[in-house]
């Protein structure tokens, strides 16, 4: 898996491609290409100091992505030899998005998104 | 066509959910059910749970005889638990709680019907009544300790029930010891347990894979006691050291602080000046490691209060979570040595108050209902009138 950022008017486009050949892009502000990029990389956290708005920073990036796109990088982090904060943060978002559901809602949110089982309704 | 999101995944993003969600996510597809029900998913939650001290709640055994369940997560009022596996008893001692373990209950009433009880999942399992195998000719039976756990070793969960045979005559009492096993779903009789004199009415502590009572050598002495360890795995007797005291004035009961042995020293001499020291055994078999954490008096902050027990102890944060007086709960800062009122709304006085974690751990059993306690009542009434004919005592 390889990851290109390359740059908008506005914001960044992070480009990642599966080594399947599949290709999907992910919006991000100008700090999300260069932070995946450097994790991509192996790089280890530059800052200690930084770790922290680094965290804060990840959870605001987590926050907006739709259900599709965390099952992407959910999936393709396998590829980037399972970052683990990537999958960290991604787990915690999914999580929060199952919180409080019914089972009718997860179902229709995460479930078929994440699964093709729309058949077997435990009840 | 979307992929299938691995278990491995799937399992990371489900261990962070409560129970009460897990029970849902139950329900979404035959995978995720799986999932959910197998056992290294529920260990996998458990440790979860345990080490980012999430997913907490006490249980109070509240003085209106009801147990209720304070969540700790959200700190709203504790809700009554309703539809107990056992039943519970208006002119007895109601419900006690043997021990708590891994989100599990061990419940028992004066009728002597025990139930293991999950009161997250409802799931639920009713013991065996073991009968005392010999009543002796004279003498009265006491119940002396009970206690449950886990043994890790047989991944199995057990409880320990000790009976005195107490008979002022003799310089030393048999004892029955029975030890319940989940997996094997009996009772057996360990010998050789030594004897021991006034066990506190509390049950045992569970650290290190063993279970601990405070107990006396000799009969009818406040001092010289000791602490005596059931080890679950071997189920084995051990003494455990208490740290040396040269007063004498306090009431003293052993706990659980962050894995180790914890002991409480209330000291009340004149019902004037409250004071309460917490030690804790910080190398598990030291005397010498014996340390006071800290002590209390009653503040501006806490109010007063008649004694005080640890109940619970945040890594995270470095705070001691206390019970003042069955009445309210403080936390106390291990760094800044301050004290923090834990504003509850709606807390019911209690007799004591147990930290058990929101788990998925159970056994093969059913659901809680009606019908179930109804009957135990019936049984248990016939019991008790066998009993009173016997002539033995049970308490």
């Amino acid at each position: 898996m390889s990851s290109s950022p390359s740059t908008s008017s506005s914001t960044r486009v992070l480009t990642l491609r599966a080594s399947t050949g599949e290709r999907f892009t992910i919006e991000a502000a100008a700090a999300a290409a260069a932070r995946f990029s450097s994790l991509e990389n192996g790089k280890k956290h530059d800052d200690e100091d930084d770790e922290e708005e680094l965290r804060k920073w990840d959870a605001g990036f987590i926050r907006d992505l739709a259900p599709v796109v965390i099952h992407k990088l959910i999936t393709a982090s396998d590829y980037l030899g399972g970052r683990d904060e990537l999958v960290y943060l991604l787990a915690g978002k999914v999580a929060d998005m199952i919180k409080g559901k019914t089972s009718e809602q997860i179902m229709f949110r995460i479930a078929n998104d994440f699964t093709p089982e729309e058949e077997e309704i435990r009840r | 066509m979307t992929n299938l999101l691995p278990p491995e995944i799937l399992g990371n993003i489900l261990c962070r959910l409560t129970v009460k969600d897990l029970l849902r996510c139950r329900s979404v597809s035959r995978s995720w059910c799986s999932l959910v029900d197998g056992p290294d998913f529920i260990k996998h939650h458990l440790n979860r749970s345990i080490s980012t001290s999430r997913n907490l709640g006490l249980v109070l055994n509240a003085r209106d005889r009801d147990l209720y369940w304070l969540d700790l997560d959200t700190l709203l009022s504790p809700v009554r638990l309703s539809q107990l596996p056992i039943v519970n008893d208006d002119d007895g001692d109601g419900i006690e709680i043997l021990g708590c373990c891994n989100g599990v209950l061990a419940l028992g009433n004066s009728y002597g019907f025990m139930a293991l009880w999950n009161p997250s999942t409802r799931k639920y399992r009713n013991l065996s009544y073991s009968d005392v195998i010999e009543f002796p000719s004279r003498g009265v039976v006491d119940f002396g300790a009970t206690g449950f756990g886990y043994d890790s070793v047989n991944d199995d969960y057990k409880l320990v029930r000790v009976v005195l045979f107490i008979d002022m005559d003799l310089d030393c009492f048999p004892t029955e010891v029975k030890v319940y096993s989940v997996k094997a779903n009996a009772w057996k009789t360990v010998s050789d347990f030594p004897c021991y004199y006034g066990y506190q009415r509390v049950k045992g502590v569970l650290v290190n894979g063993a279970l601990h009572w405070l107990v006396s050598k000799k009969p009818e002495c406040d001092s010289l006691f000791l602490i005596v360890a059931f080890d679950l795995v071997n189920e084995q007797c051990r003494e455990v050291p208490v740290p040396s005291y040269d007063d004498k004035y306090f009431y003293v009961k052993i706990g659980e602080l962050g894995g180790c042995l914890s002991l409480v020293k209330n000291y009340n001499p004149d019902n004037n000046s409250v004071r309460v020291e917490i030690w804790v055994m910080k190398e598990y078999g030291i005397k010498e490691s014996w340390t006071m954490l800290f002590s209390l008096m009653p503040s501006h902050t806490s109010g007063s209060f008649s004694y005080a027990e640890n109940v619970a102890y945040f890594e995270s944060s470095d705070r001691v979570l206390l019970d003042l007086g069955g009445e309210m709960f403080v936390l106390y800062d291990l760094k800044t040595k301050t004290v923090e009122n834990l504003r509850i709304f709606g807390v019911p006085k209690f007799f004591e108050a147990r930290l058990c974690v929101g788990s998925l751990v159970g056994f093969d059993g059913g659901d809680a209902d009606n019908k179930t306690t109804r009957k135990q009542e019936e049984d248990g009434n016939n019991r008790k009138r066998q009993k009173h004919q016997k002539g033995g005592k049970k308490r």
